[in-house]
């Protein structure tokens, strides 16, 4: 019969592992004086322990892998690569909000918007309805219109923008868009539109 | 299971937020104190040395690639070692995979010395590898606790928490290993 039972046993293993108090310690000590079978184990387990760490400090004692530049590369920092993928959270509704925004905020007709100046050049083309004039013309056409004097309105209106960024923020852009209307005198629907930002 | 552990560890913390942040210097220094501890996880659950150099290095490329999942860095250690048991277990896959392909009767054994070398350098080298041996033919139950005490230096309690064991268990199978090595070594201890 062994005079090593289990729990004693045990003791030596925790021991071993600094896993016993002070005073276990203690009596475990007292115990493998008493005990020679004890003891002869306790040295054993003492040599299975030291042998192993040593075995094993040459598995892990490796050196550190270094990472290939694919590796580093491909990765992005956690954190940003995080926010990016919860990033249509917040994007989502800023994006709607502009939707809507743009259909509700009345713009000006964009009928006919081009770089037309508000005073014609020679050749310029002229919108029917309106008669050519020598005085806007500098044309020496003698022909003079009843309503020889155009009319000239000018139409200021703001429309907001939200246009999401590469960058993912939401940015809101004002936009001032005037409209000149060229009216001849006593017409009131025929005319050139010019649009200007 | 992710949970805060011992406070030794909350100088951790710094660096895996460091890191989370995309700093590189820091994820160097996190690969340069942690090595040992993630080859000693791969070895121990998969008991082949001659893998544990891959598996590492695809370790941490996964950490590198991965850390914002990590939702508290002060839970950094029980999710490194998923990281590296779950990569060991894959690769013990493949080894077994291969093997029953390609060599069916290939069997582990011990690393001999390349050169001869001093004598004693020659038979250190040869205890080594019989203690190997022995190590890589515990069961993996008694392997893996038994390594991260040997080469980490866990307490019971953190192997506990990593491995999901109470404390009785832990002890349990690290008595079992000690038990299993002195009797494959007692040629050499006795």
């Amino acid at each position: 019969m062994s005079d090593v039972n289990e729990q004693l046993e045990r003791r030596m293993i925790r021991s071993l592992d600094g896993a016993l108090t002070e005073d276990e310690e203690l009596e475990l000590n007292r115990e493998l004086i008493r005990n020679p079978e004890a003891h002869r184990l306790m040295a054993e387990y003492r040599v299975v322990d030291g042998l192993a760490a040593a075995a094993l400090d040459r598995v892990v004692g490796g050196e550190a892998p270094k990472l290939d530049g694919a590796t580093w590369a491909r990765a992005v920092p956690a954190k940003g690569r995080a926010w990016q993928a919860r990033a249509w959270l917040w994007l989502a509704p800023g994006a709607i909000a502009a939707a809507l925004l743009a259909l509700i905020v009345p713009r000006p007709s964009l009928t006919g918007v081009g770089p037309a100046p508000i005073v014609r050049g020679p050749g310029a083309s002229i919108p029917a309805g309106v008669v050519r004039s020598p005085v806007s013309s500098g044309q020496p056409d003698m022909m003079r219109s009843v309503r020889s004097t155009p009319a000239i309105h000018r139409n200021t209106g703001r429309e907001i923008i939200g246009v999401v960024g590469d960058d993912g923020n939401l940015y809101w852009i004002e936009v001032e868009r005037t409209r000149t209307v060229t009216l001849p005198a006593g017409t009131s629907s025929q005319a050139g539109t010019d649009g200007d930002l | 299971m992710a949970m805060p552990l011992a406070d030794e560890f909350d100088a951790e913390e710094l660096v895996i937020e460091a890191i989370r942040g995309g700093d590189r210097y820091a994820f160097e220094e996190l690969v340069r104190r942690r090595n040992r501890w993630v080859r000693g996880v791969i070895f121990g659950v998969l008991g082949d040395r001659e893998c544990v150099d891959d598996v590492s290095q695809q370790v941490w490329s996964v950490v590198w690639q991965r850390i914002g999942e990590l939702r508290d860095s002060r839970s950094w250690r029980p999710w490194l070692y998923r990281l590296a048991r779950n990569a060991a277990i894959d690769a013990g896959r493949e080894i077994t995979r291969r093997r029953d392909v390609v060599h069916p009767l290939a069997v582990d054994l011990p690393e001999r010395a390349g050169s001869p070398g001093p004598d004693g350098e020659a038979s250190r080298r040869e205890l080594h590898d019989e203690v190997l041996a022995a190590i890589q033919a515990l069961p993996a139950i008694y392997r893996e606790p038994f390594v991260l005490r040997h080469v980490n230096g866990w307490t019971y309690r953190e192997i506990g928490e990593v491995m999901g064991l109470p404390i009785d268990s832990v002890e349990t199978r690290l008595v079992r290993a000690r038990r299993f090595l002195r009797e494959s070594l007692r040629d050499r201890i006795g």
